[in-house]
């Protein structure tokens, strides 16, 4: 349990380091840490297909386009100037409202929802290509809309 | 099994407000992006342990991976966005988008 809260703590300080630090390839690098101690929390959690999705993805493909991001834009205004007390004061705010909210939720009762049971398939993959085939052909969507999207951003002129 | 589900809410809470604060503060739009990222990193962990807590592990993670693909996408338009609105204003601050406000 301890080991569990340290990874927990170390994904959220990694996530303030994205959100503060003043280099943006810093930030991309931290927010690919956090992907990696949420990895780690999922696998706690025995969701490995969960965490090989979001080690692959969120922690591979889409550090790789922050970074090639960073790499097109200049270094001037990577380090703009943007109220740079406000992201100084963040940890703090952060606490404040960490030590509320543990304040106020240990008088809160949580109660788990009733959810309807019915009888969960052994297996994502039974799960994926049987009840759940819909969100299989909404990703399909989603992934065609995105690629004609970044297609129509970047066509060439023809004249 | 509530200890864990109360210190998981703990940090989703704690991680959505993170997300919030950096979109409502920031002006860089890479910046922007990350905020998002945070948040929907807050979703996923609220997922995974409302399965665990309910006993519904394989829904909860089917769910989880379409919440990574959509995130995914969102992520690679998003940056087409910056980095097309960097090439017509040379610049990724939020507030030198107000080219339609100067036509009248």
């Amino acid at each position: 349990m301890t080991s569990y809260t340290l990874i927990l703590v170390l994904m959220l300080l990694f996530s303030v380091l994205a959100v503060i630090s003043r280099n943006m390839l810093m930030a991309a690098i931290s927010l690919a840490v956090a992907s990696v101690a949420l990895t780690l929390v999922l696998f706690a959690l025995s969701a490995p297909w969960a965490a090989v999705f979001e080690l692959s993805v969120c922690a591979g493909l889409i550090t790789v386009l922050f970074v090639s991001a960073v790499s097109m834009i200049r270094k001037e205004e990577l380090f703009m100037q943007e109220g740079r007390m406000r992201f100084a004061m963040l940890p703090l705010w952060l606490a404040a409202f960490g030590a509320g909210l543990w304040l106020w939720g240990g008088r809160l009762g949580i109660s788990l929802l009733a959810i309807p049971s019915f009888r969960e398939p052994s297996g994502v993959g039974v799960l994926l290509w049987g009840p759940r085939i819909y969100d299989l052909m909404g990703q399909a969507c989603i992934i065609l809309a995105g690629v004609l999207v970044i297609r129509t951003f970047f066509v060439g002129r023809r004249d | 099994m509530a200890e864990l589900l109360k210190l998981n809410w703990f940090f989703v809470l704690l991680l959505t407000f993170l997300g919030l604060y950096c979109l409502l503060v920031s002006r860089n739009l890479l910046r922007l992006l990350i905020g998002v990222e945070i948040l929907s990193k807050a979703c996923i962990l609220a997922l995974i342990s409302s399965g665990v807590a309910t006993g519904k592990i394989n829904t909860a993670q089917t769910l989880a991976i379409t919440m990574i693909v959509v995130e995914v996408v969102v992520v690679a338009v998003g940056l087409g966005l910056i980095i097309k609105a960097y090439g017509v204003t040379g610049s990724i601050d939020i507030w030198k988008l107000d080219k339609l406000k100067d036509r009248s």
